[in-house]
Protein backbone atom coordinates (compact mmCIF):
# COMPACT_ATOMS: atom_id res chain seq x y z
CA UNK A 1 0.00 0.00 0.00
CA UNK A 2 1.46 3.61 -1.47
CA UNK A 3 2.29 5.43 2.07
CA UNK A 4 -0.32 8.75 1.70
CA UNK A 5 1.05 12.36 1.38
CA UNK A 6 -0.82 15.85 1.24
CA UNK A 7 0.32 18.73 -0.60
CA UNK A 8 -0.32 22.28 -0.30
CA UNK A 9 0.16 25.29 -2.28
CA UNK A 10 0.54 28.57 -0.24
CA UNK A 11 0.55 30.43 -3.91
CA UNK A 12 2.43 34.11 -4.32
CA UNK A 13 3.28 34.65 0.06
CA UNK A 14 5.96 36.15 2.26
CA UNK A 15 8.67 34.51 3.53
CA UNK A 16 7.78 35.54 7.24
CA UNK A 17 4.30 34.11 6.76
CA UNK A 18 5.22 31.00 5.30
CA UNK A 19 7.58 30.32 7.42
CA UNK A 20 5.47 30.56 10.38
CA UNK A 21 2.94 27.84 8.53
CA UNK A 22 6.44 25.56 8.00
CA UNK A 23 6.40 25.33 11.66
CA UNK A 24 2.95 24.81 12.36
CA UNK A 25 2.95 21.69 9.88
CA UNK A 26 6.17 20.84 11.23
CA UNK A 27 4.89 20.37 14.98
CA UNK A 28 1.88 18.58 13.73
CA UNK A 29 3.83 16.22 12.22
CA UNK A 30 6.34 16.20 15.01
CA UNK A 31 3.29 15.51 17.25
CA UNK A 32 1.82 12.98 15.42
CA UNK A 33 -1.66 14.87 14.41
CA UNK A 34 -0.49 16.14 10.96
CA UNK A 35 0.57 13.97 7.80
CA UNK A 36 3.87 14.54 6.16
CA UNK A 37 3.52 17.32 3.85
CA UNK A 38 4.97 18.75 0.38
CA UNK A 39 4.52 22.86 1.13
CA UNK A 40 4.46 24.98 -2.17
CA UNK A 41 5.17 28.62 -2.07
CA UNK A 42 6.77 31.21 -4.65
CA UNK A 43 7.76 34.24 -2.13
CA UNK A 44 7.57 37.90 -2.78
CA UNK A 45 11.58 39.27 -3.55
CA UNK A 46 13.22 38.72 0.18
CA UNK A 47 16.86 38.10 0.72
CA UNK A 48 17.04 36.41 4.21
CA UNK A 49 20.19 36.26 6.32
CA UNK A 50 21.31 33.02 8.04
CA UNK A 51 23.63 33.30 11.06
CA UNK A 52 25.93 32.61 9.58
CA UNK A 53 25.55 35.76 6.73
CA UNK A 54 29.11 37.23 5.87
CA UNK A 55 28.38 41.01 5.04
CA UNK A 56 30.64 41.25 2.16
CA UNK A 57 28.32 38.67 0.37
CA UNK A 58 25.32 41.22 0.80
CA UNK A 59 26.50 44.03 -2.41
CA UNK A 60 24.17 46.27 -1.68
CA UNK A 61 22.09 48.71 1.30
CA UNK A 62 18.47 47.65 2.28
CA UNK A 63 17.97 50.87 0.86
CA UNK A 64 19.22 49.81 -2.89
CA UNK A 65 17.44 47.01 -2.29
CA UNK A 66 13.98 48.43 -1.51
CA UNK A 67 14.12 50.31 -4.72
CA UNK A 68 15.03 47.18 -6.24
CA UNK A 69 11.53 45.78 -4.64
CA UNK A 70 13.52 43.51 -2.47
CA UNK A 71 13.17 42.96 1.56
CA UNK A 72 15.97 41.88 3.62
CA UNK A 73 15.04 39.59 6.87
CA UNK A 74 17.22 38.20 9.60
CA UNK A 75 16.10 33.94 9.74
CA UNK A 76 17.29 32.00 12.91
CA UNK A 77 18.50 29.40 10.76
CA UNK A 78 22.66 29.02 10.22
CA UNK A 79 24.28 29.50 7.17
CA UNK A 80 24.88 32.48 4.96
CA UNK A 81 22.42 34.35 2.35
CA UNK A 82 19.97 33.49 -0.34
CA UNK A 83 17.37 35.12 -2.51
CA UNK A 84 13.88 33.75 -3.04
CA UNK A 85 11.60 35.92 -5.26
CA UNK A 86 8.70 35.58 -8.23
CA UNK A 87 9.31 33.00 -10.50
CA UNK A 88 10.95 30.30 -8.03
CA UNK A 89 9.15 27.33 -6.81
CA UNK A 90 9.90 26.92 -3.60
CA UNK A 91 9.10 23.33 -2.32
CA UNK A 92 9.16 22.19 1.54
CA UNK A 93 8.54 18.22 2.12
CA UNK A 94 8.08 18.55 6.03
CA UNK A 95 8.06 14.18 6.79
CA UNK A 96 9.27 11.53 8.53
CA UNK A 97 12.60 11.21 6.25
CA UNK A 98 13.69 8.04 7.95
CA UNK A 99 10.30 6.60 6.88
CA UNK A 100 11.07 6.93 3.38
CA UNK A 101 14.83 6.20 2.87
CA UNK A 102 17.55 5.09 5.20
CA UNK A 103 20.24 8.38 6.16
CA UNK A 104 19.67 11.82 5.47
CA UNK A 105 22.37 11.87 2.77
CA UNK A 106 19.92 9.26 0.56
CA UNK A 107 17.46 12.08 0.82
CA UNK A 108 19.01 14.77 0.04
CA UNK A 109 20.33 12.82 -2.88
CA UNK A 110 16.69 11.50 -3.75
CA UNK A 111 15.73 15.06 -3.67
CA UNK A 112 18.11 16.29 -5.96
CA UNK A 113 17.35 13.73 -8.76
CA UNK A 114 14.20 14.53 -8.47
CA UNK A 115 14.53 17.78 -9.37
CA UNK A 116 16.85 16.32 -12.15
CA UNK A 117 14.25 14.10 -13.81
CA UNK A 118 11.76 17.13 -13.67
CA UNK A 119 14.45 19.06 -15.57
CA UNK A 120 14.29 16.46 -17.84
CA UNK A 121 10.76 16.05 -18.31
CA UNK A 122 11.41 19.51 -19.59
CA UNK A 123 14.22 18.59 -21.77
CA UNK A 124 17.03 20.22 -19.63
CA UNK A 125 19.88 18.60 -18.74
CA UNK A 126 20.28 19.29 -14.58
CA UNK A 127 23.50 17.96 -13.18
CA UNK A 128 24.74 17.56 -9.76
CA UNK A 129 28.02 18.97 -9.05
CA UNK A 130 30.66 16.97 -6.04
CA UNK A 131 31.06 19.32 -3.18
CA UNK A 132 28.28 21.94 -4.06
CA UNK A 133 24.60 21.43 -3.08
CA UNK A 134 22.01 21.87 -5.39
CA UNK A 135 21.39 20.68 -9.39
CA UNK A 136 23.20 22.69 -11.83
CA UNK A 137 22.89 22.71 -15.23
CA UNK A 138 24.74 24.21 -18.09
CA UNK A 139 24.12 27.89 -19.23
CA UNK A 140 23.80 27.62 -23.19
CA UNK A 141 24.09 31.11 -23.25
CA UNK A 142 27.47 30.93 -21.81
CA UNK A 143 28.94 27.25 -21.55
CA UNK A 144 29.42 28.01 -18.08
CA UNK A 145 27.76 25.53 -14.69
CA UNK A 146 25.29 27.34 -13.27
CA UNK A 147 22.66 26.33 -10.48
CA UNK A 148 19.19 25.87 -11.36
CA UNK A 149 17.85 24.99 -8.11
CA UNK A 150 19.26 25.25 -4.56
CA UNK A 151 18.99 23.02 -1.86
CA UNK A 152 19.20 22.82 2.28
CA UNK A 153 17.02 21.00 4.57
CA UNK A 154 16.80 20.75 7.70
CA UNK A 155 16.17 18.22 10.48
CA UNK A 156 14.22 18.83 13.56
CA UNK A 157 12.71 16.02 16.00
CA UNK A 158 13.08 13.30 13.02
CA UNK A 159 10.97 15.94 10.34
CA UNK A 160 12.33 17.49 7.89
CA UNK A 161 11.94 21.55 6.92
CA UNK A 162 12.92 23.50 3.83
CA UNK A 163 14.00 21.58 0.76
CA UNK A 164 14.84 23.48 -2.57
CA UNK A 165 13.52 26.18 -4.87
CA UNK A 166 13.69 25.89 -8.33
CA UNK A 167 14.14 28.91 -10.78
CA UNK A 168 11.69 28.88 -13.43
CA UNK A 169 11.67 32.37 -14.69
CA UNK A 170 13.01 34.86 -11.76
CA UNK A 171 14.33 38.02 -12.16
CA UNK A 172 18.17 36.68 -12.68
CA UNK A 173 19.18 40.50 -11.85
CA UNK A 174 18.24 39.90 -8.17
CA UNK A 175 20.25 37.48 -7.78
CA UNK A 176 23.30 39.52 -8.33
CA UNK A 177 22.61 41.84 -5.58
CA UNK A 178 23.97 38.81 -3.24
CA UNK A 179 26.93 35.98 -4.12
CA UNK A 180 24.21 32.96 -3.34
CA UNK A 181 25.39 30.61 0.09
CA UNK A 182 28.60 32.84 -0.31
CA UNK A 183 30.20 30.88 -4.15
CA UNK A 184 31.57 33.66 -5.53
CA UNK A 185 32.90 31.60 -8.52
CA UNK A 186 29.23 29.67 -10.31
CA UNK A 187 26.65 31.65 -11.18
CA UNK A 188 22.64 30.92 -11.22
CA UNK A 189 20.60 30.67 -14.17
CA UNK A 190 16.28 29.51 -14.67
CA UNK A 191 14.88 27.15 -16.61
CA UNK A 192 13.38 30.05 -19.04
CA UNK A 193 16.91 31.31 -19.57
CA UNK A 194 18.33 27.66 -20.79
CA UNK A 195 15.29 27.48 -23.65
CA UNK A 196 12.74 25.91 -21.36
CA UNK A 197 9.38 27.31 -22.84
CA UNK A 198 7.22 28.67 -20.73
CA UNK A 199 5.93 26.67 -17.62
CA UNK A 200 3.66 27.87 -14.84
CA UNK A 201 4.75 27.16 -11.12
CA UNK A 202 1.61 25.58 -10.95
CA UNK A 203 2.18 23.03 -13.55
CA UNK A 204 6.23 22.65 -12.12
CA UNK A 205 4.33 21.70 -9.02
CA UNK A 206 1.76 18.84 -10.30
CA UNK A 207 4.95 17.66 -12.38
CA UNK A 208 6.91 17.76 -9.11
CA UNK A 209 4.76 15.81 -7.29
CA UNK A 210 4.52 13.42 -10.17
CA UNK A 211 8.26 12.90 -10.05
CA UNK A 212 8.32 12.67 -5.64
CA UNK A 213 5.23 9.92 -6.22
CA UNK A 214 7.22 8.07 -8.32
CA UNK A 215 10.93 7.93 -6.29
CA UNK A 216 9.55 7.66 -3.20
CA UNK A 217 6.32 5.26 -4.08
CA UNK A 218 4.15 7.86 -2.29
CA UNK A 219 0.50 8.86 -3.21
CA UNK A 220 0.31 12.90 -2.97
CA UNK A 221 -3.11 14.56 -2.89
CA UNK A 222 -3.92 18.30 -1.97
CA UNK A 223 -5.10 19.71 1.66
CA UNK A 224 -5.32 22.88 1.98
CA UNK A 225 -4.54 25.40 4.96
CA UNK A 226 -7.79 25.32 6.15
CA UNK A 227 -8.54 21.49 6.61
CA UNK A 228 -4.99 21.45 8.01
CA UNK A 229 -6.24 23.85 11.02
CA UNK A 230 -9.32 21.52 12.05
CA UNK A 231 -6.74 18.43 12.45
CA UNK B 1 24.54 13.59 36.75
CA UNK B 2 26.08 14.55 34.34
CA UNK B 3 24.65 13.89 30.57
CA UNK B 4 26.71 14.13 27.33
CA UNK B 5 25.56 15.96 24.55
CA UNK B 6 26.91 14.27 21.29
CA UNK B 7 27.00 15.02 17.54
CA UNK B 8 24.64 12.55 16.20
CA UNK B 9 24.83 10.42 13.20
CA UNK B 10 22.81 12.76 10.38
CA UNK B 11 24.88 12.48 7.10
CA UNK B 12 26.43 9.48 6.61
CA UNK B 13 29.77 9.82 5.43
CA UNK B 14 29.96 13.46 5.65
CA UNK B 15 33.28 14.75 6.42
CA UNK B 16 32.93 18.23 7.26
CA UNK B 17 30.47 19.12 9.91
CA UNK B 18 29.84 22.58 11.55
CA UNK B 19 28.74 23.52 14.26
CA UNK B 20 26.66 26.25 13.47
CA UNK B 21 24.80 27.61 16.55
CA UNK B 22 23.89 27.26 19.94
CA UNK B 23 20.12 27.49 20.82
CA UNK B 24 20.90 27.78 24.29
CA UNK B 25 23.16 29.49 26.86
CA UNK B 26 25.66 27.71 29.54
CA UNK B 27 22.95 28.35 32.71
CA UNK B 28 19.82 27.48 30.81
CA UNK B 29 17.35 24.75 32.03
CA UNK B 30 15.86 22.37 29.21
CA UNK B 31 14.08 19.49 28.96
CA UNK B 32 14.86 16.24 27.25
CA UNK B 33 13.89 17.06 24.01
CA UNK B 34 14.65 20.42 23.90
CA UNK B 35 16.11 21.86 20.29
CA UNK B 36 19.70 22.91 21.87
CA UNK B 37 21.68 23.44 18.83
CA UNK B 38 22.51 23.05 15.19
CA UNK B 39 24.85 20.93 13.29
CA UNK B 40 24.93 21.40 9.30
CA UNK B 41 26.87 19.61 6.49
CA UNK B 42 26.39 21.93 2.92
CA UNK B 43 23.11 20.59 2.54
CA UNK B 44 21.63 19.20 5.64
CA UNK B 45 21.45 20.91 9.34
CA UNK B 46 20.13 18.67 11.98
CA UNK B 47 18.60 20.19 15.66
CA UNK B 48 20.52 18.57 18.15
CA UNK B 49 18.46 17.44 21.08
CA UNK B 50 18.80 17.81 24.68
CA UNK B 51 19.67 14.13 26.11
CA UNK B 52 18.33 14.89 29.89
CA UNK B 53 16.12 17.17 31.73
CA UNK B 54 19.03 19.62 33.52
CA UNK B 55 20.70 22.97 32.94
CA UNK B 56 23.71 23.74 30.03
CA UNK B 57 26.58 23.48 32.46
CA UNK B 58 29.72 23.78 29.65
CA UNK B 59 30.08 24.24 26.24
CA UNK B 60 32.81 22.06 24.54
CA UNK B 61 32.71 22.73 21.27
CA UNK B 62 31.94 26.18 19.90
CA UNK B 63 29.80 28.18 16.85
CA UNK B 64 31.47 27.59 13.62
CA UNK B 65 33.86 24.94 15.06
CA UNK B 66 34.17 21.87 12.66
CA UNK B 67 32.98 18.95 14.27
CA UNK B 68 32.96 14.92 14.71
CA UNK B 69 30.03 12.40 14.52
CA UNK B 70 30.09 11.63 18.18
CA UNK B 71 31.98 14.33 19.28
CA UNK B 72 31.30 15.32 23.08
CA UNK B 73 30.01 19.63 22.34
CA UNK B 74 28.84 20.15 25.72
CA UNK B 75 27.55 18.49 28.77
CA UNK B 76 24.09 18.86 31.44
CA UNK B 77 23.85 18.66 34.78
CA UNK B 78 20.56 16.71 35.71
Amino acid sequence: MKKDLNWIDLGLITYEDAFIIQEKIHQKCVDGTGTDTLLFQENYPVITLGRGTQEKNLLHSAEELAAMGITLTSVSRGGDISYHGNGQLIVSPILHFDQYVKGAHQYVRCLEQIVINLLAHYHLKGKRIKGRSGVWIVDPNTGEDKKISALGIAVSHGVTLHGMSINVNPNLQHFSTIIPCGIEDKGVTSMATCGCPPVTLSELRDQFILAFDAMFGTQTTKNNIDEMNKI
Amino acid sequence: MKYEIAIPEFAEGAEEINLRQWLVAVGDTVKKGDNIAEAATDKISIYIEAPADGVISAFLAQEDDRVLVGQIIGEIEG
